[in-house]
This record gives C-alpha cells, sequence and structure tokens, in this order.
C-alpha cells in the first residue's frame, strides 16, 4: 500500500508538472475538436500530431497523445447527440438516444449529463486502474484465444441486441460487417480476397470510409426523404435546461455505475476496447430496465451507461498496451508506437523501469478529465448552436466536412467514391429498417475474431470441444447462447403476434 | 388485406442483395480454400460467415413486415446531386486541389437541398471553402493542393 501511495505520488509529480498540464489541455482541446469534425477520429488526429510530440520530453509527448484520444471519445459523442453523427465508433451507439432527445429540444441536457457520465466513468476507470493494475494484467494474460474468441462473439450478439427492431436484421448486418472485414489481404496466408485486382482494397476497406459513408452520406440522403420539423431540436440553453429532470436525475447513478465497472473490465481485455465497452452496457442497460421500451426514443440510461462504459474502457486500455505491450486497438497501436520512438519499451518491465512515466500518465488521465470537464460545460452553448443553422446548411457544410476528412485520410479519390457507394448502401438500409452500427461492429471485431479462431484451432488440433472445455470460455459462450435464444424467441412472438393480427 | 408498402418491398429487396452478397462471399470463400479444421484456410472464416447471411437474409425474407412508409420529400433530385458533387470531388481534388474541388462539391450539394437560392449557394460554398482551408491546411498543416498542385 506504502508502494502505491509513493508510487502516486511520483505520478502527481510528474503530472501536476505546469508543462505537462499545458500539454494535457493542448491534447484534450484538440481531441474534443477533433473528435466533433466527423471524418476524423482519434486514429488521425493522433497520427497528424505524433510527428509535433517527436520534440517532445516523452512523458508530455504520451500525456498530450493520451490527452487527444479520451479528448476525441468525448467530443465524438457531441455530434452523436446533435446531429446523429457519431465522431467515434464507440460513441455511435449515443446516437441511439441521444439524438431522440436532442430533437426533443434537449440537447444541452443531454450534452451536460454526457460530460457528467464522461467523467464518472474515466475516474472509475482510473480507479480501477490504480488499484487493479498489476491484477487485471494477470488475469488478461489467463485470457487465451477461445476466451478472446467468446468474450468477441458476445460482443456480437450484444450489437445485434441493441439494433432497435428486428433481431434477425442486427444479425444479418452484423455478418454483412464480418464479412467486409474480411476484404483485404489475409494475414496469415497473404492471400488477397475480395480486392477484384484494385489495390485500394489491399489493407481492406477502411473504416472511417465505412464508417462515414453508412452513418454520415446516409443520414444526409435519409433527412433529404423525411425533412425534419424546423422547430424540432432548437434547444434553449439556461442552465435550468441543462439540468436533467428528477426522475432522470434519480435514473442516473446506476446505469453509470454499471457501464463504469462493465467498461473498466472490457477495455483491460486486449481487442475489445470501448466500442464493445459501449455497446455491451447498452444492451445490459436494455435488459436490466424495467421500461426498455423507451430505448431508443431518448432514455438517460441510453446516454448515460453507452459514455461511462466507454470512457472507463478508453482509460482502462492502457492497461495492456502499456503493461503487456498489446495494443487493443489502432490508436492504442499508435500510442504504443509513440512510445517505442522514445526509446520506451513497454511491457511489464514498464512499471518498475520507468515508474514516473507510467504513474505520471495515469495521473495525467484525471487532470485531463477534470479539464474536459471544465472545458466542455462552457461549450455546450457553442455545441448547441449548432442546432440552430439551417439544416440544408448544416447538410452541404457535413458532406463537405467528409469528403476532405477522408481524402486527407489516404489521399485516395477512390475513397470518396466508396464512401458514396456506403452512403448510397446505408440509405438503402434505413430505408428498410435496417441499422448501420452493428455492421461497424462487426467490421470492427471480425478480423481480430477470424485470427483468434484460426489460432484457437491450431492450438486444440481442430477440437471445437475446447471452447466448452475452459471455463471462462464456456461461461461467455453460455450467456452468447441464452442472449440469441431470447433475441429469436422475441423475434417469433413478435411474428406471430403480427400474423394473429392480420 | 392491406396493400404492400414501400417499405415493405425494400425490406424484401434488401434481404435479396444480403442473400447475394452471402453467395458471393460464401463461394469466394470455398475458392481461397477452407483448410482443415486444424489448419483454417483464407476462405473458411468468410465461407462461414456467407452461409450465416444466406440463412438469415432467407429468414427475413420470409418474414419481412410490413411496416408504414413515414418519408415524404423526394429525394432522387438531392441524392443525384450530391453524389455528381462527391465523384466530382473525387475526379478533380488531384489535379485541381481543394478550392476547387470544394466549391463544386458544397455547389452541387446545395443544388441539391433543393431550398437554397443560388446566390446563398455561392455564398454558401465560398465560405466552407475559406473553412476548410483554414482548418485542414492553416491549422491541422495537412498537406493538401490548394489550388492546381500549390500547397499550404
Amino acid at each position: 500500500m506504502d508502494n502505491l501511495l509513493a508510487s502516486l505520488a511520483l505520478g502527481a509529480g510528474t503530472a501536476l508538472a505546469l508543462s505537462n498540464v499545458l500539454y494535457c489541455f493542448l491534447g484534450v482541446m484538440a481531441g474534443t475538436f477533433i473528435g466533433v469534425l466527423p471524418g476524423i477520429g482519434p486514429l488521425a488526429a493522433i497520427s497528424m500530431l505524433l510527428p509535433i510530440t517527436f520534440y517532445l520530453e516523452p512523458a508530455a509527448a504520451i500525456i498530450m497523445l493520451a490527452g487527444v484520444y479520451y479528448g476525441a471519445e468525448y467530443g465524438g459523442s457531441i455530434t452523436s447527440i446533435l446531429l446523429n453523427l457519431p465522431g467515434t465508433t464507440s460513441s455511435a451507439v449515443t446516437c441511439l438516444d441521444g439524438y431522440p432527445l436532442s430533437q426533443q429540444g434537449r440537447a444541452s441536457m443531454a450534452l451536460f449529463m454526457t460530460a457528467m457520465a464522461s467523467f464518472l466513468g474515466s475516474t472509475v476507470g482510473i480507479l480501477a486502474m490504480i488499484l487493479f493494475s498489476p491484477l487485471l494484467a494477470r488475469f488478461a494474460l489467463d485470457f487465451g484465444p477461445w476466451e478472446y474468441f467468446s468474450v468477441m462473439l458476445l460482443g456480437l450478439i450484444c450489437a445485434a441486441v441493441i439494433a432497435s427492431g428486428s433481431a434477425i436484421k442486427g444479425l444479418m448486418m452484423v455478418a454483412l460487417g464480418l464479412l467486409l472485414g474480411t476484404v483485404g489481404t489475409d494475414v496469415n496466408s497473404g492471400t488477397l480476397r475480395y480486392t477484384f485486382g484494385m489495390y485500394e482494397l489491399f489493407d481492406g476497406i477502411d473504416l472511417i470510409v465505412l464508417a462515414m459513408g453508412l452513418f454520415g452520406i446516409a443520414e444526409v440522403f435519409f433527412v433529404l426523404r423525411h425533412p425534419a420539423d424546423p422547430k424540432a431540436g432548437v434547444a434553449r440553453v439556461s442552465l435550468r435546461e441543462m439540468l436533467p429532470h428528477r426522475s432522470e436525475m434519480r435514473r442516473s447513478p446506476a446505469p453509470v455505475l454499471r457501464g463504469s465497472i462493465l467498461g473498466s473490465l472490457v477495455g483491460a481485455l486486449p481487442g475489445t476496447g470501448q466500442t464493445v465497452a459501449a455497446y455491451l452496457s447498452y444492451a445490459l442497460e436494455k435488459l436490466v430496465s424495467r421500461r426498455p421500451e423507451k430505448f431508443g426514443s431518448g432514455a438517460i440510461e441510453g446516454i448515460m451507461a453507452p459514455e461511462s462504459a466507454n470512457n472507463a474502457a478508453a482509460q482502462t486500455a492502457f492497461i495492456p498496451t502499456l503493461v503487456l505491450g498489446i495494443p487493443g486497438s489502432a490508436t492504442m497501436a499508435l500510442i504504443l508506437g509513440a512510445l517505442m520512438i522514445h526509446g520506451i519499451s513497454p511491457g511489464s518491465a514498464l512499471m518498475n523501469e520507468n515508474s514516473e512515466l507510467f504513474w505520471g500518465l495515469i495521473m495525467s488521465f484525471w487532470v485531463g478529465n477534470v479539464l474536459l470537464l471544465v472545458l466542455n460545460v462552457p461549450l455546450i452553448r457553442i455545441w448547441v448552436a449548432m442546432l440552430g443553422i439551417r439544416r440544408e446548411i448544416l447538410h452541404v457544410a457535413i458532406v463537405c466536412f467528409i469528403c476532405v476528412g477522408v481524402y486527407t485520410v489516404n489521399h485516395s479519390p477512390l475513397d470518396i467514391l466508396f464512401v458514396l457507394a456506403f452512403g448510397i448502401v446505408g440509405y438503402a438500409f434505413k430505408l428498410a429498417g435496417f441499422q448501420p452500427a452493428p455492421l461497424l461492429v462487426g467490421f470492427i471485431l471480425g478480423p481480430m475474431m477470424e485470427e483468434q479462431l484460426r489460432r484457437a484451432m491450431l492450438l486444440s488440433g481442430g477440437d471445437l470441444g475446447r471452447f466448452i472445455e475452459r471455463p471462462i470460455s464456456a461461461t461467455v459462450l453460455a450467456i452468447a447462447l441464452a442472449l440469441t435464444l431470447l433475441l429469436m424467441g422475441r423475434q417469433l412472438v413478435a411474428l406471430r403476434s403480427r400474423k394473429t393480427n392480420g | 388485406m392491406s396493400r404492400p408498402t414501400r417499405r415493405y418491398h425494400a425490406e424484401k429487396a434488401v434481404a435479396a442483395l444480403l442473400l447475394l452478397a452471402g453467395t458471393i462471399f460464401s463461394f469466394g470463400g470455398y475458392r481461397y480454400g477452407l483448410g482443415s479444421m486444424r489448419h483454417w484456410g483464407a476462405g473458411a472464416f468468410p465461407f462461414v460467415c456467407g452461409l450465416a447471411l444466406i440463412v438469415l437474409s432467407v429468414v427475413c425474407l420470409c418474414s419481412a413486415a410490413k411496416g408504414r412508409e413515414a418519408g415524404t420529400g423526394s429525394v432522387w433530385r438531392g441524392m443525384g446531386a450530391i453524389a455528381a458533387g462527391m465523384a466530382g470531388f473525387a475526379a478533380i481534388i488531384g489535379s485541381w486541389g481543394l478550392l476547387p474541388a470544394t466549391f463544386l462539391l458544397a455547389s452541387l450539394s446545395g443544388i441539391g437541398t433543393g431550398k437554397l437560392k443560388v446566390r446563398h449557394i455561392l455564398a454558401l460554398a465560398a465560405s466552407l471553402c475559406l473553412l476548410m482551408y483554414l482548418l485542414f491546411v492553416i491549422l491541422l498543416r495537412l498537406p493538401l493542393p490548394i489550388f492546381r498542385g500549390t500547397y499550404g
């Protein structure tokens, strides 16, 4: 315990050094603004800022990049709520209830509560990191490919659960996402799959291209067909309007607590990350809620749980990256790269050999989150003012931001045409009542699932039974099966009642 | 008996397209090689997922819901204009640069909304060009061709 306190004091000394606070502030501010711009997620933002950090001290560099990372997480949820455009993939789930709230003229309340949920989630994540970092690292080490595969499968089933409407449609979207994730070079054999001779597809379909097409452009097309009520979404931004109703206040702490704990746990597992954390927590809230029918139409639990979960996971995602050297996501891989550029090798030795940096970084997370809260509550007025702009003007601006943003990633004009194609597909999906969010989860998890599955089959000599022989894997698979049966049952009941009603 | 609505047709059409996609992916997976249970080939995973999509699509085709269609606006003109703008942007950004490409995209998308006057569209396009330049070139310092191969 004394050791831990000494480490924390050491970390606080590093994090509170004036220059580090300044870089942390710059990081979270840049992250928030970049997260707000659709098309530029934390991945692109960190890649852009990486060269700048070459000239900084290692601690300042990593503190700033980490600030961009969780600042963008928060920024991403702002556009999810206001425009139904997730700035980051993990905030896609916030659209489901955040956007309806915004349409009801309660955007400022949703943004205020999101800021609170994000802050509380991050705080729980940081506490989890401080207290359980070594333990969680050991737990994650026990995970074999069987457990990874099972957890990801559960994540996919949960993604189908959250799709409001038909479970079959949710599962179809997940399957399509998994298939789109296989496009490109197979990492095991080098075989080119479904590239049709286009070298732009050799590295697979770009996540940003897919997300911007399915969410951004499809939304613009959809609004052309379903013109919004001009009075809708115009919100007042007094302090009173920012505060939730008393009943909403009462319904908030439990989802935040559940979301934070779930997010901390899921975030610590490499390969799962914030997106799965956000979806899992949303699905959990929907399952435990006494009024699940309210989800999707502006339920406060629907923003509090995923926002606290994804922010908690954003913090604990550093555990596998720093302690095991396994990046959980592409963004974490970049931060890992930044560490290596500064001559620091991540791994279990980091905690001892570079304890000042390790604990300094952890303490800076808290500083960064306090800064985010201070920065964002006054900015709510500015974000909500965006809603006052005429929808037509906003949509033209969104199309321009998406096109220029996507072009900056690979400098490939073909990417713009892919965005257009996915936009048309996404519009058709929306028209037919298919939600694109599960597709995105399948697309992100697909390649990792395939790798883990192939590894599992190789290690077990082709024996599928190993999945149910291992206790953690068996438990997770049992939950996944129970959820699937529940989904199918619900679907059958709905179908039967429709037939009886004629 | 109620008359099938547009959404009902859209649902069937999307399910049929996904059935086709599942078939293409499964067939492709089979061609890439399935391998053995121990050594999964490059095509095994897409083959299995493709089969799952086929089964789900068939179930969906059989149970398509006759929902209500709430949309009122005409989408084809707007979609066509935005698509033309995006295609034009992709075609000229490499050779003409960011500003002409953004101007073209914003103008065509503005026409697509069907609610803006010509002078408003031109003013909006010019403002967006300035905004993109300030944000992407000046603030984020991204190497983008601004005008005919000139970099900022």
